[in-house]
């Protein structure tokens, strides 16, 4: 079989999507746990790794263990069985040596979501527990990447990010899979045909009412209510919760100005491309940017 | 240009070999064949009839081919010979493969099962800690070492059936590898054979108290990394033990159908799931606090009547 991709920035919905595909999926009566939400990140777990290649990531350098990844995604692609989610925060790279990280053979589509990077920041940094003038550079930075913890270990892999734009560029312009791109923003205006678009794309067989219920189910406060029952495997281990606050725009009053600019900066055609630039330049211009930095 | 050749006893074997591994050679150097010879040399590229093939490995009965990109390809025979072809990687980065994965595909083709664990001696037996890879094995181990325990093994626990059916751990060999993380939080003293590679912050830390001997395993250690913020150790019912020690914890499972190894390892894990008891030890994902952890296991030792410090007490690791 081959993959369906769920790529995105990290903080830009794909957890939410997971949970309506479960949803979506499950076969029991009642909400799916979201501690066993379909998509897991197989591919950048270090055991999977391990285990599938023989070969051990702890004692590999984060280029040896890239170069390796290609061989790995197909091998994964071989042995899942259909519908095939795999949730990936990497950036769509060639891997050193020149093979695509993302295989075409390996693939069946991929779904790419994507958020205002000005919402992602704010978010990012409540699950960091970071700064927010930190996580801007971060997002600005070429090099960033998650897990990248180099005096210790963690069970995941090295993820190279490349910036946020950099990052939507990357999957959207490969040119190679074909690619479906949501904005997390319709996700919250018009889940139906958000979702909708994407099980269609996906190929699962289509059932309206069931799309309804697994919306319902996967509804966010239903997801910060489970997180406060049984906790939530993938949230930060630093952060207070995952599941913060599901909304778009709260960067209006987080951020500030020179907070909005570096991002603008740095990212304004592709936020033009997504629709993001004129609320930013609105905000710059009006009250926001006479408040100075 | 002629290699020296050092000689190493692991995992109950002697061993020879050109490359120097990255632990400490045998003390003594006897004048018994080895058990296990390791030879320069060129490798093929492929098996000539391969019962499985994935990855970076290959696997037939009595043979497997492992091909680590830049560093050097690995030809695995009947238990007894490892031909290294090298392939841009020095000695150290050649050695690290081959005491990790090269020797777990060499173990398992004489039929000890390869446990993903590190393990210790108690005053009443050996005991494992399960982990996958960033689980905390390692730092485990070497917390339970500066504490008074012996090692036994790091990162690979050899075990083996007895005459009397009863599973047993080999002695691996006398070396932990510790992120630099894990040095700090233990305070780690003693002066380190470097870093595992260049490049990682991961160093080989030397163990002077070892257990050079195999030992009953009486005790097993599930770490398993959990969302909330305490440390729970709870029994494994058979069943679940069974189940996890036959796959998440089996090191390098994938390599056993081809070496047509399945049996040995479906029986051993069978004598271990029924004759050891097997624990689940839920630690916070962050902070690892791996001295609260390991005060947490010489707890659950001590209602269970292990002694918490071995008899062969050693200088200090």
């Amino acid at each position: 079989m081959s993959i369906f991709w769920l790529a995105s920035y990290p903080k830009s919905g794909n957890t939410w999507l997971r949970a309506v595909l479960t949803n979506y999926l499950h076969e029991a009566g009642g909400p799916a746990s979201i501690n066993a939400l379909i998509g897991a990140s197989a591919a950048s777990r270090r055991s999977v790794f391990d285990e599938c290649l023989g070969l051990p990531s702890s004692d590999m350098t984060p280029e040896e263990i890239l170069r390796c990844r290609p061989l790995l995604h197909e091998a994964l692609a071989e042995a899942m069985p259909p519908p095939a989610f795999v949730k990936v925060h990497e950036a769509c790279l060639r891997a050193p040596g020149g093979a695509a990280l993302f295989p075409k053979a390996a693939t069946a589509g991929v779904v790419y979501l994507v958020r205002n990077p000005l919402d992602v920041v704010v978010s990012y940094a409540h699950h960091q527990q970071r700064p927010i003038d930190r996580m801007v550079k971060f997002m600005n930075d070429s090099a960033a990447g998650a897990e990248k913890a180099v005096r210790g270990i963690s069970g995941w892999l090295p993820i190279p990010l490349l910036t946020w734009s950099g990052h939507a560029s990357s999957w959207l312009d490969q040119g190679e899979l074909p690619v479906h791109v949501t904005r997390y923003e319709d996700m919250l205006a018009n889940p139906r045909a958000a979702f909708g678009a994407i099980v269609r794309f996906a190929g699962l067989d289509w059932d309206a009412a069931r799309l309804g219920e697994a919306i319902g189910h996967a509804a966010f406060p239903r997801l910060r209510a489970q997180e406060e029952e049984s906790g939530f495997d993938e949230k930060q281990p630093t952060a207070p919760s995952f599941f913060r606050a599901g909304v778009a725009g709260s960067w209006r009053t987080a951020l500030r100005p020179r907070q909005v600019r570096a991002l603008v900066d740095a990212h304004g055609p592709v936020m033009e491309r997504f629709g993001y630039l004129q609320d930013a330049e609105a905000f710059l211009a009006g009250d926001g940017g006479a408040a100075g930095a | 240009m002629s290699r020296p050749l050092h000689r190493y006893a692991a995992y109950g074997l002697r061993v020879q070999s050109p490359i120097a591994l990255p632990f400490a050679p045998a003390s003594s150097t006897p004048d018994h064949e080895p058990d296990v010879t390791i030879r320069v040399g060129a490798a093929p590229p492929a098996l000539p009839a391969p019962m499985d093939k994935r990855g970076h490995w290959e696997s037939a009965p009595g043979a497997f081919l492992l091909n680590v990109d830049g560093v050097a390809r690995y030809l695995v025979t009947a238990g007894r010979d490892i031909l290294v072809e090298p392939r841009g990687g020095g000695d150290r980065d050649m050695g690290v493969f081959l005491a990790g994965s090269v020797f777990a595909a060499l173990l398992q083709q004489r039929g000890v099962v390869t446990f993903h664990a590190s393990a210790i001696e108690t005053g009443s037996g050996a005991v494992l800690f399960l982990g996958r890879s960033g689980d905390g094995k390692s730092s485990l181990l070497a917390a339970m070492v500066q504490r008074g325990h012996a090692m036994l093994a790091d990162d690979v626990a050899g075990v083996v059936l007895d005459r009397g059916g009863r599973p047993t751990a080999l002695s691996a060999f006398p070396c932990a590898r510790l992120w630099a993380d894990a040095l700090d939080e233990l305070g780690w003293q003693a002066p380190t054979r470097g870093r595992v590679r260049e490049g990682l912050e991961k160093y080989l830390a030397p163990v002077e108290r070892f257990r050079a001997t195999p030992l009953a395993v009486r005790a097993a250690y599930m770490l398993t990394p959990s969302p909330g913020s305490g440390i729970e150790v709870e029994p494994c019912t058979r069943p679940a033990a069974f189940e996890r020690l036959s796959s998440r914890y089996t090191y390098r499972k994938r390599y056993l159908s081809g070496l047509g190894q399945r049996p040995a390892h479906f029986r051993a894990v069978t004598a271990m799931a029924k004759q050891v008891p097997v624990f689940r030890v839920k630690r916070p994902v962050h902070p690892v606090q791996i001295n609260a952890l390991a005060d947490e296991i010489e707890r659950s030792l001590c209602e269970r009547g292990a002694e918490t410090v071995s008899p062969a007490a050693g200088a200090f690791g």
